[in-house]
């Protein structure tokens, strides 16, 4: 565990500055979420948050997995020991883990500082959850699949895009929560969506994550 | 370790035909041209490549059991540039947490370190080192925990000769102690370094043996020519390896299967000489 820990601490070294990506833009959106938006418009607030916030949970998890992929030397990476499964889940737990303690520094700020009722917060804790872990997921199993970098960005936001303004689509019937204005969240009518991408999400990171274990080095042309 | 009939194909190209290699040991070098096949053999060894077939051996322990022989290989690709933003100490450390090395990293570390000459920049950043550092730091990393088989893909190309003949040295001093199967396509490097060496051109092996032995394929058959000015254009059966103007006579040095002219003397083959003779006369 505590060679697992300091992994982990090595990995977020190495991303350097891009590992502070998700934290300052959360941190920036929430301050203008609930300092300078206005304060006439919480349902506003809620969408802003659950359309830019979740997709940033991809961020990390490409970061630490794209050196698999992609590195100049990583075909170093495929001679070592180490267990993928162990590898792959524990850091895949560990980012998602840390980005659910950032999106709960927000739904704190929207408790204290919007003076949110603790029923709708915890309820659209649990939409920036489920929803953190589907782009999480999106973006692990398409950077396994197309073992690029800068692809698996444009599609995550790609996918981004469908929900935000494809409102017709399927994916957006079935997986987007979007808070409409004047009405406060009721568990009766999302804990559909909440269930199916929950499980979206699980499929995802399992995909990634057997397609991890069988991750072999590839040439590059 | 004992390569035997080894193949792998990409698509149509035929990269590997049957290679067998017996009993490497020691510092054994693989040279041939680009596309010979070295990396795709190196890569099969490190076990980052899967085989079409034939097998490899290793005092008992075969290529199927993957996770076993992984325990026991270091591996160094052509091009190594991980952890730009980590310090030698760092990369190495998390190195060594994913080789799943026994006893404390940092102190396994820092013996690596030192083994590489890489003290003085434990604390510098990857990314501020020059390429031979990079090298020795892709060294460090394979040979972190000891392995016993060490894989070195080309480790001297693009090295300013002080760093590849430090690099040399300390390749000989490892094959004290492990078995390093080393390749490059530099002859001399062969000389300096390798106990035994495997020619190998366009994916097939054409001689396993020492560089005496390679020296000896070719005795008989390399010829030194005077030639005037006049003569020079005239086109023989074999390869020209070398041609000096002295005194305004051109000495001429050719590999040639029979006695290209009157005039030729036989000479004593260089090694790569031989090599030439290997690839294209044998």
């Amino acid at each position: 565990m505590k060679r697992f820990i300091r992994l982990i601490i090595l990995d977020f070294k190495g991303m350097s500055v891009t590992s502070f990506v998700p934290v300052v833009f959360i941190a920036l959106l929430t301050l203008y979420g609930s300092v300078m938006f206005d304060p006439w418009q919480p349902f506003l607030v809620l969408n802003m948050y659950q359309q830019l916030i979740p997709p940033l949970a991809s961020w990390w998890v490409i970061m630490l997995f794209y050196s698999f992929v992609e590195d100049e030397g990583a075909e170093a990476f495929f001679s070592y020991g180490f267990s993928r499964k162990v590898l792959g889940t524990g850091r895949a737990a560990t980012v998602m883990g840390a980005f659910s303690v950032l999106t709960l520094i927000t739904c704190t700020a929207l408790l204290f500082v919007n003076k949110y009722p603790m029923a709708d917060v915890m309820k659209f804790y649990l939409v920036l959850l489920t929803q953190s872990w589907y782009y999480g997921g999106i973006g692990f199993l398409v950077l396994m699949m197309i073992r690029n970098m800068l692809w698996t960005f444009a599609i995550v936001m790609m996918v981004l895009y469908i929900n935000i303004w494809g409102g017709l689509t399927e994916i957006s019937r079935y997986l987007v929560i979007t808070v409409e204005i004047g009405k406060s969240l009721e568990l009766k009518d999302i804990w559909i969506k909440l269930v199916s991408t929950l499980v979206f999400s699980i499929v995802f990171f399992y995909l990634a994550q057997k397609r991890f274990n069988k991750l072999t080095f590839r040439a590059k042309k | 370790m004992d390569i035997i009939g080894l193949n792998k194909k990409y698509g149509k190209l035929k990269a590997l035909d049957n290679v067998t290699i017996n009993g490497i040991k020691g510092v054994h070098g693989l040279v041939g041209e680009n596309g010979a096949g070295k990396t795709t053999l190196m890569r099969i060894v490190a076990t980052i490549l899967e085989k079409d077939s034939g097998s490899i051996v290793y005092n008992g322990l075969t290529w199927e059991e993957v996770g076993k022989v992984r325990n026991i290989i270091g591996y160094l690709p052509q091009k190594f540039g991980m952890y730009h933003q980590l310090t030698v100490k760092d990369a190495l450390e998390h190195v060594a947490i994913l080789k799943k090395i026994k006893g404390n990293p940092e102190d396994e570390c820092r013996k690596v370190i030192n083994l590489v000459n890489l003290s003085d920049k434990a604390d510098a950043k990857v990314g501020t080192l020059s390429g031979g550092m990079v090298r020795r730091l892709g060294i460090a990393q394979a040979i972190l925990g000891n392995p016993e088989i060490l894989i070195v893909d080309e480790p001297t190309s693009g090295l300013d000769p002080e760093e590849r003949m430090r690099f040399k040295l300390l390749l000989k001093k490892l094959g004290d102690r492990m078995t390093v199967l080393f390749s490059t396509h530099i002859i001399d490097d062969i000389t300096d370094v390798c106990d035994r060496v495997t020619v190998m051109h366009k994916g097939k092996v054409v001689l396993t043996g020492t560089a005496d032995e390679m020296i000896d394929k070719a005795r008989g058959n390399l010829w030194e020519i005077y030639l005037t000015e006049e003569r020079t254009g005239e086109e023989y059966d074999g390869i020209i390896t070398d041609c000096r103007n002295i005194d305004g006579i051109f000495r001429t040095r050719m590999v040639c299967c029979k006695k290209p002219c009157e005039a030729a003397v036989q000479v004593e083959p260089t090694l790569e000489e031989s090599y030439i003779y290997l690839l294209h006369m044998e």
